[in-house]
């Protein structure tokens, strides 16, 4: 499904990711885990379209496609979805609008009919549930006035809407506490299929009690250095990031 | 440049007010950037025209203008009343003398301007409207369509609304241009609400950009009356609204709202006038504009706090959004306070399209156009909320869609 080679990338002159590589199959969870600035949110900037990174080598295939030649959009029409670590307050343009703005392009794109008001309507009830989102919660602007776990919930929400065939998600446990990590994780496990992947993102092993991937990546200085069984997360938490940085240093 | 060299092709009107004007006219020239109220609005690009009083037919298919449930329907055409376009049941009457011995006296608002271009519409109307609104129980409805023939047609039109005591009163002005070549609509208003009077203007300037347009709303207010401006700029390569209101008596609220978009070389100008002359009351101004292109945006929003007027609050409020590195927009508060016991606050901010919802919404499939619209819709939509009503909202942003592209609508 996803197929990084030697990805390079830099942000104002400074090089962040410095050959990554990274295959991702469907069916398939992969969790990427490793010290804070090793360039686990590049990573999702990357691959999400942000224009604030510049490419500089290497190559992302996207189910056969070349996604850096994808406008951010595109990318998600085709199906990946990124849940960001943190979620953007827009005023004045509400929750639902947004959704079906984007369920709609989505559609268009893939030469499909737009969405009825009233399967629309279905649609955003039964997902809500999913993960515990109050209703009211989808009539008001995105994110504004929203608490931490309620952005990172409506978070796991719109990828329930749009359905994507891989989801990014960048530090998505980030300031939630346990019981919104759990309903968080719910979410994404329920959304799991043979035909989708995900990539989580994180600095802590606990979200991988929830979530439990297929295999576990240690991102350091730009390259993946290590990967592993899901065994591997918990050696990380406890020993920590140093034994691998050594590792990396004396190889 | 001369006021007599602008215009020498017209003919006054022979009204007393109207020759009254004409002489206060005589040796002036138009305000220059040295000014202090037209620092940054250069008339060279309207005063180098020249223009004709015109009567004219016109093609404009008003039915896609006209707002369905306002009963009462006039059209001016170049100043002129058209009877024949025109249906209403109201207390309305035309021709230059049913307002010449209303005005005067009624409109002496002294906000520091000159005021050129009303002097220059009452010399030289040829017609005006005379508006008597008395509906104590619902709300009286009138539309107004204002057409411009261009070719070198100068509109003065001169309209002077009253709303009678404990009348509730919405005017809706609209102003479109047809034709070839250039446009000046030079319209003014009076507005005079009586005691616990209420009334709304809200004029939607929508017309070709080879068109110019000064507009200057004078209201004067009776005790715990309500007067409420809203200017919807969308059109018109110079664009210049004057709002002077002086609340007279205790308990009065004044309401001014804009909302202008510009692209190209556009230049849309707000002034504010706000004279608190009495205690007691109360002034809020909203003003938001989108800049495109190479576009100027103007907002000088003036408030004075008379010595005995206790107990104001007046808030003021002009955000803006710069889309391109080559637009321009000067905000100006100017409060001037000489009571004591007084609210008064303003704000101004002017900034970019927010990068980061931009790219939110985009990962999420919107393409980056319509994100763009979404967020510049979003970020005008809190003056349209100020509107009355959900119908009058929808008309404001599909009319003002046809004209802006970076209008969201359904």
């Amino acid at each position: 499904m996803l197929k990084i080679q030697n990805l390079h990338a830099e942000i104002d002159g400074k090089e962040i990711l410095k050959g990554l590589n990274l295959e991702v199959k469907a069916g398939e969870v992969h969790a990427i885990m490793g010290p804070n600035g090793a360039g686990k949110s590049t990573l999702a900037s990357v691959l999400a379209g942000k224009e604030d990174y510049e490419i500089t080598e290497g190559s992302v295939e996207f189910e056969g496609k070349d996604l850096l030649d994808m406008e951010t959009d595109e990318r998600a029409k085709e199906g990946l979805f990124l849940a960001f670590q943190y979620p953007v307050e827009i005023p004045g343009v509400s929750n639902i609008n947004f959704l079906r703005t984007a369920i709609n392009e989505k559609r268009e794109y893939l030469g499909q009919e737009p969405i009825s008001a009233k399967d629309f309507m279905a649609m955003v009830r039964e997902r809500s549930k999913l993960v515990e989102l109050d209703s009211k919660l989808a009539n008001r602007s995105v994110n504004v006035g929203f608490s931490g776990g309620e952005k990172k919930r409506n978070e796991i929400f719109q990828m329930a809407m749009l359905e994507p065939k891989l989801s990014v998600l960048d530090e998505t446990d980030s300031g939630l506490d346990i019981d919104a990590l759990r309903i968080v994780a719910k979410g994404v496990n329920a959304l799991k299929k043979e035909d989708t992947a995900s990539i989580v993102i994180t600095h802590y092993q606990r979200l991988l009690d929830y979530i439990v991937p297929d295999f576990v990546h240690v991102l350091y200085d730009g390259k993946i250095v290590k990967s592993g069984p899901k065994e591997l997360a918990l050696e990380l938490e406890e020993k920590g990031y140093d034994w691998i940085k050594e590792e990396v240093v004396n190889h | 440049m001369s006021v007599a060299e602008f215009v020498k092709n017209l003919k006054p009107n022979n009204s007393e007010f109207g020759l009254k004007s004409k002489a206060l006219l005589e040796g002036k020239d138009f305000p220059t950037t040295k000014d202090e109220y037209w620092k940054y609005t250069r008339l060279r690009k309207l005063t180098k025209n020249e223009f004709y009083q015109k009567d004219g037919s016109i093609s404009t298919d008003l039915n896609s203008i006209w707002k369905e449930d306002i009963p009462n329907r006039l059209v001016v055409v170049n100043g002129i009343y058209s009877p024949e376009l025109s249906k209403h049941n109201l207390n309305i009457t035309s021709g230059i003398e049913s307002i010449a011995k209303e005005i005067p006296g009624k409109d002496e608002i002294n906000s520091g301007d000159d005021q050129i271009f009303s002097l220059i519409g009452k010399a030289y109307a040829l017609d005006g409207l005379k508006i008597d609104l008395n509906n104590t129980k619902e709300w009286d409805q009138l539309q107004i369509i204002f057409v411009n023939t261009q070719n070198g047609a100068i509109a003065n039109s001169l309209i002077r609304i009253k709303a009678t005591k404990n009348a509730n009163a919405r005017v809706l002005c609209n102003y479109v241009s047809e034709g070839a070549g250039v446009g000046f609509t030079n319209s003014y208003f009076n507005l005079e609400t009586e005691a616990n009077a209420n009334l709304e203007l809200i004029n939607l300037q929508a017309e070709n950009p080879n068109c110019f347009h000064v507009q200057s709303v004078n209201g004067v207010q009776a005790r715990d009356s309500k007067i409420s401006v809203w200017n919807f700029s969308s059109g018109a390569d110079l664009i210049r609204n004057n709002v002077n209101i002086r609340q007279d008596g205790k308990g009065c609220d004044t309401h001014v709202n804009g909302l202008y978009y510009g692209e190209e070389k556009q230049h849309v100008d707000n002034h504010v006038f706000i004279d608190h002359a009495s205690e007691d009351c109360e002034s809020n101004e909203l003003f938001k504009g989108v800049m495109n292109g190479q576009a100027t945006g103007v907002f000088n929003g003036r408030v004075i706090v008379r010595k005995d007027s206790q107990r104001i609050n007046a808030f003021q409020q002009n955000s803006n959004i710069l889309l391109s590195d080559k637009a321009t927009i000067n905000s100006k508060p100017e409060l001037e306070i000489y009571a004591d016991d007084v609210k008064c606050s303003h704000g101004s901010v002017t900034g970019q399209l927010d990068e980061n919802a931009l790219f939110y919404l985009k990962a999420r499939g919107i393409s980056e156009d319509r994100a763009r619209k979404m967020l510049v819709s979003s970020f005008l939509e809190e003056v349209v909320e100020t509107l009355a009503t959900e119908e009058l909202k929808n008309y404001v942003v599909r009319q003002m869609a046809q004209k802006i592209d970076l209008l969201d609508h359904e």
